[in-house]
């Protein structure tokens, strides 16, 4: 078993400042992350100045990268069973920081199985990895905030932004305008990415009713207020913000919300020794994440100065947090076909689900949920379409090999 | 003549099944659960139909299933998912096949499939059992169900009231439910498996705990439920905690995999230990197994008696109140025995089994 003063679950730019900030403290640190870099999911390799210099100090010889490794299990005696492509092991923590960041909430609407149909976050991640959009005609609709940069990251990669469309207001996205107009990086930020969209069309107050095509997304049908819109595209981007990864949590048995984990302002979870950071404490973005990494660091170290240092500014980018988690609130849905599908998994549509009394009734008979992604997606859709509750959590928390399982034949269920 | 009416507490497939042989024999049904239809252990196990010859009184319920399952399947296997793979017990010495060998002329004495494999048979059969065995049992009878699914059918058939609730009391003509109404019928069964003594603390049920674990889709990976032949040495008969391979094709091309039995523990959590253990015993027999990917944990509560064989009858104290619990691992495939017998045993019919060995009565000294 291979023993660490810190294990920090998740390598986007929250948990690499904490990993960066703890080695320059002099402890020693595991950083465990699905990816096969560090980076981070949604922001993933935000090229500003300080995400490099984070990542450059990873090389830290007291910090030790588990890169494609997938937590398994949180056992007793603070250990924890991970896998990696070829191996799994125990690892134990004196310390254990969540940042675990976020997924992209994905809601049903016909056609949304369709190829060609991704998350806003998703077609991002699809065309760093070197998925050709030059040329190709994107719809980008949804909410959350998320949709700006990423509009303007494709339109920059050669895409035809056709629309955007988010859901909300005009009145609620202009007060949250205002409220980010009060931080100078944040307008900065902002004007950037209008610069960058200029001429694009985009709609407030719209949704998506359907997305057509046979065997690839060839067009999507847009609702804005009492007028319905026909838009021929080769892609939509789909997303209605982001909701928190908190099964690891949960799994410890910390107290969550739906939209965070519970902490202290100095980030301890109500379990000794975890605490969470970045996105799993609530939405909050780049420099929030980056702030609580280095604030994480400072508060198990005991360095008082360097906590309240970073306690302020943690509280500076949480009034952010809020203004966001106020403006995108969970979206109002069309009403669905009955054929629309709702578990990709298990190809369960609305029509299978809605006349179902609860979660459990839909898994046992209608097999909802009980695929590859376990509920991970339409976990999130069902709690929105049909109010259900989430599931408890146990191991394997991901997809794990009958060999990585067998291990725990050998755990001592108490101490070291 | 006014229709009796029958109250059976606990929707799990034995309370299902003995709903849907009550209502065709004339009863008029209600059923009361607490949670939803099919639930409990019913969505916890295996969903096996086996034929288990360890005992004549297990044997004789068992075969009498697994041909009601076979008409029922048959009839409509979409709804159950009624897959019929057959069983392959695995011998893993000479002393095992020689067991076995001991067992084909029993299951064809009662009519049943049952042959005995040499070690290329078994390997024809199973390529990613370990190199070594001797050979196994196989009996094609056997099938796999989703039982979840044939529970919440069963329930259809019957036209009866459904009642979401818990029960507090169980008394002379009736039940109480937890919001304090008494609800009145001419008999009560009662069919709550491993939570048999929250109602009745007297009857000597107590709940073994399992886990099993699903695989993603490896369609064509095992053919055939596969068990070890110390399976019921090292799992029914044992009052330690004890683990046993025990694999099954789902009809998805999803891997089941058990089994493992402790007494005694009440918390529904996962058991690292336990489950490691369970998954080691399985890897000694289908190392191919180890690179699998698993999706799913969970666990569940088997309703054990004291002799292995269920509670099928009269309470001997209680007038009106009848029993249909106490299958441990057995009971998605002796439901539909159950069934019959409970409601010959309340119609005053001749039942197709003698019900003798599953009479409560053999628990409770005569007066």
């Amino acid at each position: 078993m291979h023993s660490y003063d810190v294990i920090i679950i998740g390598a986007g730019p929250a948990g690499m400042h904490a990993a960066q900030a703890l080695a320059s403290r002099g402890q020693q640190v595991a950083l465990i992350d699905d990816n096969p870099a560090a980076g981070g999911q949604i922001w993933r390799g935000v090229n500003n100045h300080a995400t490099q210099s984070a990542r450059a100090a990873l090389h830290s010889p007291l910090i030790t990268t588990y890169y494609q490794t997938r937590v398994i299990a949180t056992l007793a005696a603070q250990q924890l069973l991970v896998e990696t492509p070829n191996d799994a092991h125990l690892l134990h923590y004196r310390h254990l920081v969540i940042a675990s960041g976020a997924r992209e909430l994905l809601l049903p609407v016909a056609g949304w199985t369709l190829p060609g149909v991704t998350g806003i976050g998703g077609l991002q991640a699809l065309v760093k990895a070197g998925m050709p959009i030059t040329g190709k005609r994107v719809v980008i609709a949804g909410t959350g905030p998320l949709i700006w940069p990423v509009a303007a990251f494709l339109r920059t990669h050669g895409a035809h932004i056709v629309a955007i469309a988010e859901q909300q207001s005009l009145p609620r996205l202009v007060r949250f305008g205002l409220h980010l107009a009060r931080y100078p990086g944040k307008l900065w930020q902002a004007m950037s990415y209008a610069t960058q969209l200029i001429g694009v069309p985009f709609w407030h107050d719209s949704h998506v009713i359907a997305i057509s095509g046979t065997t690839h997304s060839t067009g999507v049908r847009i609702q804005r207020g009492e007028h319905q819109f026909q838009l021929a595209c080769d892609y939509v981007a789909l997303g209605h913000h982001l909701v928190p990864n908190l099964d690891i949590a949960q799994s410890l048995g910390c107290a969550t919300t739906p939209t965070a984990i519970t902490t202290t302002d100095l980030l301890a979870t109500t379990i000794p020794h975890v605490y969470a950071i970045g996105e799993a404490r609530g939405i909050g973005g780049l420099d929030c994440a980056i702030a609580e990494g280095h604030l994480v660091a400072a508060v198990i170290c005991q360095d008082a100065s360097a906590s309240a240092q970073w306690h302020q500014r943690v509280q500076t980018e949480r009034r952010i947090a809020t203004a966001i988690a106020a403006t995108f609130t969970p979206p109002h849905l069309p009403p669905l076909a009955a054929d629309t599908i709702v578990c990709r998994c298990e190809d369960v549509s609305h029509g299978q689900l809605q006349h179902a009394p609860d979660w459990r009734t839909a898994k046992l008979q209608q097999r909802c949920g009980m695929g590859p992604c376990q509920g991970r997606i339409c976990g999130a859709a069902t709690q929105h379409l049909y109010g259900w509750g989430p599931d408890a959590v146990r191991p394997p928390l991901r997809p794990a090999r009958v060999a990585t399982l067998a291990l725990l034949h050998a755990i001592s269920p108490t101490a070291e | 003549m006014s229709q009796s009416h029958v109250i059976i507490i606990g929707g799990g497939i034995v309370g299902c099944a003995c709903a849907q042989r009550l209502a065709a024999t004339g009863w008029r049904v209600t059923l009361i659960e607490r949670d939803t239809i099919g639930s409990g252990a019913t969505a916890a196990g295996m969903g096996q139909i086996v034929a288990l010859d360890d005992s004549p009184a297990e044997f004789a319920l068992t075969a009498d299933s697994q041909r009601r399952w076979h008409a029922l399947g048959q009839a409509n296997p979409l709804v159950h998912e009624y897959t019929p793979c057959g069983t392959i017990w695995v011998a893993s010495d000479d002393e095992e096949l020689a067991m076995a060998a001991a067992k084909v002329p029993n299951y064809h004495a009662a009519g049943l499939h049952a042959e005995l494999l040499d070690a290329a048979a078994l390997y024809r059969h199973e390529p990613n059992l370990r190199p070594g065995l001797p050979g196994g049992l196989r009996i094609a009878g056997d099938a796999v169900v989703y039982p979840s699914r044939s529970a919440d059918w069963l329930w259809q058939q019957t036209g009866g009231t459904l009642i979401h609730a818990a029960v507090t009391a169980i008394h002379a003509g009736g039940v109480t439910l937890a919001d304090g109404r008494h609800l009145h019928a001419d008999a009560v069964v009662l069919a709550t498996g491993s939570r048999t003594r929250d109602l009745v603390p007297a009857l000597p049920i107590r709940p073994k705990k399992g886990h099993l674990v699903i695989t993603d889709r490896y369609p064509g990976f095992i053919h055939h439920q596969v068990a070890e032949m110390g399976y019921v040495k090292n799992a029914h008969l044992a009052d330690v905690d004890s683990v046993a391979f025990n694999v099954q094709p789902r009809a998805t091309g999803q891997i089941l995999i058990g089994s493992c039995r402790q007494y005694d523990i009440h918390t529904p959590e996962v058991d690292p230990v336990m489950l490691g253990q369970m998954l080691q015993r399985c890897l000694e027999f289908m190392p191919a197994l180890a690179t699998l990917s698993s999706l799913r944990v969970w666990t569940g509560y088997r309703a054990a008696t004291p002799d292995g064989q269920p509670l099928i009858g009269p309470h001997p104290h209680q007038p009106g109140l009848w029993l249909a619990t106490g299958h441990e691992g057995l009971g998605i495939t002796t439901s539909l025995g159950t069934a019959d017998l409970l409601a010959a045993l309340m119609n005053h019919t001749t039942p197709a089994i003698n019900p003798t060995p599953y009479l409560p009565s053999r628990f409770f000294p005569a007066p």
